[in-house]
């Protein structure tokens, strides 16, 4: 009885989780379309989504802690749960970054782009990947999938240097763009670290699998 | 069973065993007190004897002899003579032990009784004698229950035996019994022979395993219609149960919400797809209410429907049909964006009328150039007329309503009769017309073939450089009969390629007054194509020029 009850919890975790990855992946669309099509509608839209991240990850914590103090798991299940509770902070803070990419999306849907935009929606499409990559390898426990997150990282990585350059140039050749530039280059580094939040994700969903968590040096620590 | 028969056949033999030991021990006891009786008197008719012949002194002289019984001599007056276990002297009258009393009454006496001299229980026999003295003989009973505990020993030992002996039978005897039990194959209850006690039970479970087997293939089979009409469905459906896990999932379904191979039954719909539109229909449905909704998954839109199942007033699942909407979307955008466009096409030339006429009606224009202002109107008229032409001819292909049958056509000579009507219009914008090629036979209707040609030419011509060239060709491929028509124009922009067969679709918007035309031509020649199933091949160099290919099937041969 206990036991069932227990394993019905952990069914809801997941779910939960699953349900705030998509909240977080619906935020990240949203701000992405703000941004790329001016659209003011959908940038509050993101900033809702973000309040409703907010609140569910409140919500997880506190099944996480319940089911800590209450059924006190042990090995996989435990590693489950302390994933998730991790997991969460990262989503939470994806959702924060997309609801600040919404409210640079504001303020620049007033004016149009000095010059279209080219890399940035590259940008996001990767880092949308990557995270849709991590929640999914959370969903179906597919370690391949995790890891392929972990790698793509770099992509995101050399492709806000090119932003950087690209807007470097920009402000070259007319200092008078340099606000617009600064602000493209804000929303970069928004994905560059939504790109590193998802990496963090799919290090926890490794985790939980296996165990094995990669730690700051490289090392790695068998619990 | 086993266990139970193993009991009552060991507690029935050892029931049988402690009972035949327990008679048998009193038989032995009565048998053994007998013989130590006869053993007495025997003893007490030698010692009698033995008396006569020697008076006391023959009894002082066996008084070490025999150890197993006392030999007590009583005189007239109960007065002890003679014992042969304990001094006479300390041994008081004798007279009223029962049996010297009734050995002195009778003649003879025996009792069994506690002796008070010794202290043991004996067993008494006395004689009188002769002389009238009382010759006593006794011996301990112990000897009795002696033997008795001797030979015990044994007995209980085989006892133990016999149990040990008991156990293993019994448990034998049990795995014998019951062997045939567990052998039974209750796969094919009628092959056993076992005890005819059971045949009832075969014969039951037979009929039970007959229809229950029935009841199984049914079920099969019923399953397998089942995940066969879902299999081919192409709608996705997708059944959960009360709490959201999947019960079934069809292969449409997953292929629409993207989820990928795998094993979903049993497991929580978001693990299929986690969209947010899905899990709102989903949470929806299980609280009672069904809905309609569109979702997008991947780059595609489908319509969702959730009904929750329910079942005595409770909801005990959903079910989930989507449905593909995507081309239908696309279709009806296309739809609402001809509309929109068909009245902004209408409306430019419209209101160039309704100002002309306007200004001629307020009598504004000069007498000589009233003629002009007409012209114009009758121009813009015209290029109405061709539009609205173009539509009706556009939305006739649309609905597949051209009633002409279809008739054999040679391409070549087509080409040629649209050649000579071009010709005066080539020759204005200084363009070179050739037709060339085998000629080939199709099967279609004339005069579409002749609109396919006029469109194709009119825009080699239209979008031509002065002193360029339109050539038309006619080859026999082994798909059919190619119709070549490739100007040295002013091409397509690689990006414009893709949509230059939609309709009102122009590379240049602000050249495309100039140059005429109704945008609608290429869209006709690719209906008209559609209609004859012929294959559109396009191939542009911007700035070199346009080749665009139809490929018609080869005519059948019937109609030759």
């Amino acid at each position: 009885m206990m036991r069932n009850r227990f394993d019905t919890q952990l069914d809801q975790l997941n779910t939960e989780l699953i349900h705030m990855g998509a909240l977080v992946e619906d935020a990240i669309n949203s701000a992405v379309c703000a941004l790329c099509q001016q659209d003011k509608e959908q940038a509050k839209s993101a900033i809702k989504l973000d309040q409703l991240v907010d609140l569910k990850e409140k919500e997880i914590e506190d099944l996480c802690l319940k089911l800590l103090l209450q059924q006190q798991p042990v090995a996989r299940d435990l590693r489950l749960i302390s994933a998730a509770l991790k997991m969460i902070t990262d989503m939470e803070r994806i959702g924060d970054q997309a609801a600040d990419i919404s409210e640079i999306a504001i303020f620049l849907a007033d004016e149009p782009y000095v010059k279209k935009l080219e890399i940035i929606p590259k940008m996001a499409e990767e880092t949308i990947k990557m995270v849709s990559g991590s929640i999914d390898a959370f969903v179906k426990k597919d370690l391949d999938l995790a890891r392929q997150v972990i790698d793509a990282d770099d992509i995101v990585d050399d492709l806000f240097v090119t932003v950087k350059n690209n807007l470097i140039d920009m402000i070259h050749k007319n200092p008078l763009h340099g606000g617009q530039a600064m602000d493209l280059l804000m929303v970069a580094k928004y994905f560059e670290r939504i790109g590193d939040h998802a990496v963090n994700i799919a290090e926890w969903v490794v985790f939980s699998l296996t165990g094995e968590h990669k730690d700051i040096d490289g090392s790695v620590d068998q619990i | 069973m086993k266990r139970k028969i193993f009991r009552s056949m060991l507690l029935l033999s050892l029931v049988t065993l402690f009972l035949s030991v327990a008679l048998l021990s009193i038989v032995l006891y009565q048998q053994l007190a007998d013989d130590m009786k006869r053993e007495l008197r025997n003893q007490a008719a030698y010692v009698t004897a033995g008396y006569y012949e020697g008076d006391i002194e023959y009894l002082e002289a066996i008084r070490g002899a025999d150890r197993e019984s006392r030999i007590t001599l009583v005189d007239r007056d109960g007065t002890v003579l003679f014992d042969n276990r304990a001094d006479v002297a300390t041994m008081d009258n004798h007279r009223d032990r029962p049996e010297i009393a009734e050995a002195f009454s009778e003649g003879e006496g025996e009792t069994i009784r506690q002796s008070d001299t010794v202290g043991t229980q004996y067993y008494y026999l006395a004689t009188r004698l002769v002389d009238g003295r009382v010759l006593r003989v006794s011996s301990s009973s112990d000897s009795v229950t002696d033997a008795l505990t001797s030979s015990g020993v044994v007995i209980v030992m085989i006892l133990i035996l016999m149990i040990c002996l008991a156990i293993l039978l019994a448990r034998f005897e049990t795995r014998r019994i019951v062997k045939p039990i567990n052998q039974i194959d209750l796969e094919k209850p009628m092959k056993n022979k076992v005890y005819d006690e059971l045949a009832p039970l075969l014969i039951r479970i037979h009929r039970l395993h007959d229809s229950v087997e029935e009841q199984m293939q049914e079920l099969a089979e019923r399953n397998k219609h089942f995940s066969e009409i879902t299999e081919s469905m192409e709608e996705g459906l997708v059944i959960l149960d009360e709490i959201g896990h999947v019960v079934s999932a069809n292969p449409s379904a997953l292929t629409f919400l993207e989820s990928g191979d795998g094993e979903y039954a049993g497991r929580h719909f978001s693990t299929m797809n986690r969209s947010l539109s899905l899990r709102n229909a989903v949470e929806a449905a299980l609280l009672g209410n069904s809905s309609e909704t569109v979702m997008t998954a991947g780059n595609r839109s489908f319509q969702l429907r959730a009904n929750p199942v329910t079942r005595h007033g409770e909801v005990s699942g959903v079910i989930l049909l989507l449905l593909d909407v995507t081309e239908k979307q696309k279709s009806e955008l296309q739809r609402r964006e001809f509309t929109a466009n068909v009245s902004h096409e209408l409306k430019t030339p419209l209101t160039a009328i309704s100002g002309y006429a306007e200004l001629l009606k307020n009598r504004m224009v000069p007498g000589d150039e009233a003629a002009d202002f007409a012209g114009r109107i009758f121009e813009e008229a015209s290029g109405l007329i061709a539009l609205v032409e173009d539509v009706i001819r556009l939305s006739q292909l649309d609905e597949r309503s051209v009633p002409e049958p279809l008739e054999e056509v040679d391409l070549l000579m087509a080409a040629r009769s649209v050649m000579a009507r071009l010709a005066s219009k080539a020759k204005q914008a200084n363009i070179e017309m050739t037709v060339d090629g085998s000629g080939g036979l199709i099967l279609a209707v004339p005069h579409l073939i002749e609109e396919l040609l006029i469109n194709l030419c009119d825009n080699g011509i239209k979008y031509n450089k002065e002193g360029g060239s339109v050539d038309i060709s006619v080859e026999q491929v082994p798909t059919g009969i190619r119709l070549i028509v490739a100007d040295t124009g002013i091409g397509i922009p690689a990006e414009h390629q893709e949509r230059i067969f939609e309709r009102f679709y122009r590379v240049d918007q602000s050249h495309s007054k100039e140059t005429g035309g109704t945008g609608l031509g290429l869209s006709i020649v690719k209906h008209i194509a559609a209609y004859h199933k012929a294959t559109i091949e396009l191939t542009s160099l911007e700035g070199q020029g346009t080749s665009i290919a139809v490929t018609f099937p080869i005519a059948i041969k019937k109609s030759l």
